[in-house]
Formats: C-alpha cells, sequence, structure tokens
C-alpha cells in the first residue's frame, strides 16, 4: 500500500483544520515584554530616574555616565 | 487574516515543532539521514503529523532542497496526502491569499524536486499579486507570515521586495528583537539571509547567534535560524 493510499483518507476534525489556520496565520507576538513594549518604557523610565538621581560625577555629561548606560536606555527606548 | 498571538495549544503545535526540530538536525548535518514518511509512520496519531506538514509548508522540503537528503517517492506521496487533508481555504477566506502565495512556494518547491504537483486537490489558488505596505513595520510583519517563501530556489514579489527594502528589513529585526519576539525575528533574518551574498548586512552574523542562545527551546525559530546560516554558508561558497 502506498504512503498516498495510507495517509489519503485521513479525515482531520474541525479542531485539527482551525489550528493549522491559526498557527499558518500567526504573525508577530501581540505581546511584548522587551524594552520597545508597554511594560519595558516603564522599567526604562524607572531605571532612567534611578541613574539620573544618583548624581553622575562632577563635569561629565549625563549620557556618557555609567559607561554610556543612560544612552543606550535612551536608544532602547527610541526603538 | 491577521492573528497575533505566540501559538495555539495542543497537538498540532507539538507536532510541527518536533517536525522543525527534526529538520534543523537534518539542515545542520547532525542527523545522517531524513525521511518524512518514516518520521510520520513513527506518530500514533497520523493527523497531528499531517498537519504538521502543511502548517510549515515548504520548509519540509527544505532538507532535500538544501542539505542534499535524498527526496523519496513516500515523502512527494505525503506532501500530496497531507494538502488533501488540509485544503487551503476558499478564495473568498479572508487568509486565502496567505494559502496561496504558501502553495504557490510548496508548489515550486516540489517542482525543483522534479514533483508536479498542479492539480493536487487541496492546493490554493492563483495568488494575487501581493500589496506592498510602504511603512516598514506593516511590511516585515507580512514577510513574518510568509517566511516559507524564503528558500533560495524560490522566486517571489515578496522576496524582490526583501532584495530592495534591506534597512526596513533590519528596522523590523531589531523591533522584534527588542519586543523580545524571537520567532518574528528569526523568520526576518532568514528573509534577511536569503540574498546576503548580494546585500552584505553586517548585522546578520550576531542577530543570528543572539537568537540561537535564546530561542534554544524553541524548535521552528531554530529552524529559522538553521535556514538562515545554510543561506548564508550557500551564499559565501558560491
Amino acid at each position: 500500500m502506498s504512503v498516498l493510499e495510507t495517509y489519503g483518507f485521513v479525515v482531520p476534525g474541525e479542531e485539527d483544520q482551525d489550528a493549522v489556520r491559526h498557527l499558518i496565520a500567526t504573525g508577530e507576538s501581540a505581546t511584548s515584554t522587551g524594552p520597545g513594549s508597554a511594560q519595558g518604557a516603564a522599567l526604562l523610565l524607572l531605571a532612567g530616574a534611578v541613574l539620573l538621581s544618583a548624581d553622575p560625577r562632577k563635569d561629565e555629561p549625563v549620557e556618557d555616565a555609567y559607561v554610556g548606560m543612560v544612552q543606550n536606555l535612551a536608544c532602547a527606548a527610541a526603538f | 487574516m491577521s492573528i497575533n498571538h505566540e501559538t495555539v495549544s495542543g497537538a498540532v503545535d507539538s507536532a510541527a515543532q518536533a517536525l522543525a526540530d527534526e529538520l534543523v538536525a537534518a539542515i545542520s548535518g547532525t542527523a545522517r539521514s531524513f525521511s518524512l514518511h518514516r518520521k510520520v509512520a513513527q506518530q500514533d496519531e497520523p493527523v497531528p503529523a499531517l498537519a504538521a506538514i502543511r502548517v510549515l509548508g515548504a520548509d519540509v522540503l527544505s532538507a532535500y532542497l538544501l542539505a542534499g537528503h535524498a527526496f523519496p517517492t513516500a515523502d512527494a506521496e505525503l506532501v500530496h496526502a497531507a494538502v488533501g487533508a488540509f485544503p487551503a481555504p476558499p478564495g473568498t477566506a479572508p487568509d486565502a491569499a496567505l494559502w496561496a502565495l504558501r502553495d504557490q512556494a510548496l508548489t515550486a518547491a516540489l517542482a525543483e524536486l522534479g514533483v508536479v504537483a498542479a492539480g493536487w486537490p487541496g492546493l490554493a489558488g492563483t495568488a494575487a499579486e501581493p500589496t506592498e505596505a510602504p511603512h516598514w513595520a506593516a511590511w516585515s510583519a507580512e514577510l513574518v507570515r510568509c517566511s516559507s517563501l524564503a528558500l533560495p530556489p524560490l522566486a517571489s514579489p515578496l522576496r524582490e521586495q526583501a532584495r530592495r527594502r534591506r534597512l526596513d528589513l533590519m528596522r523590523g529585526v531589531s523591533r522584534a528583537l527588542l519586543r523580545r519576539d524571537y520567532p518574528s525575528a528569526a523568520k526576518l533574518a532568514r528573509w534577511l539571509a536569503l540574498d546576503e551574498r548580494q546585500a552584505c548586512e553586517p548585522l546578520l552574523a550576531p542577530v543570528l547567534e543572539h537568537l540561537e542562545f535564546l530561542a534554544a527551546d524553541q524548535p521552528r525559530t531554530k529552524l529559522d535560524v538553521a535556514l538562515a546560516r545554510r543561506f548564508v554558508l550557500a551564499g559565501a561558497e558560491s
């Protein structure tokens, strides 16, 4: 018996058909916990506030402080 | 149709992930041989196994197209059975255009392997020319859904667009990585890798390394990364 004869009469249930259509239509994730997300943005603001309130060294531009971490956070927030 | 969810639970998703894992091994060269019908014969339930073939689309043929595995008639028959068991939705359905593009890719990939699939029951009708979204975010989201078209032997309008809009593609990859949406990032990185030889992207290598590390437990994402690696390697060798 050929493979087509073996599997040619398989009748999937409606649930399986729906699952296939759903998986095929799935696009990008609706949720995000990254820095670009709403949750991530809140964390970024918090982290930024903590860093700024920690008072960078005298005469040092704030964006260069803490090994450029503020710059990195700003770039991440921009995305 | 556009659905924004990670995955659906259940046997179909598990079967698709398991098949993707097998394909990763076959493409990466860690598996000596690969045979679709033998894998399916090992399953207790044929329905999820056939569904997995339909979900992965032309990607199920990647081991034969890219890694030199022999494509037996039985495997072609299995793809035929999967198409028949899970037919494309009617042309009026909201996801009909997406299915048409995917089935066009499947038919072209089968033709590359010497199989004429035209007329198989269950295949979607001819696809209309897809509308190109002007904004990079909407456009890259469309490429995510059509990632199975990103295979070296296949030509498509989307591939032309991906070749032309490299910056938009890289923006899409960056956005997906920042959102920690690794499946989407891997699919877009795959598009980026497809014609990398013609338009070199220096950020591609670190993106792939990043994804390999972060998506080690996601077989379908690993498959996209393995394919991207394969495209880059093939481009460097040619």
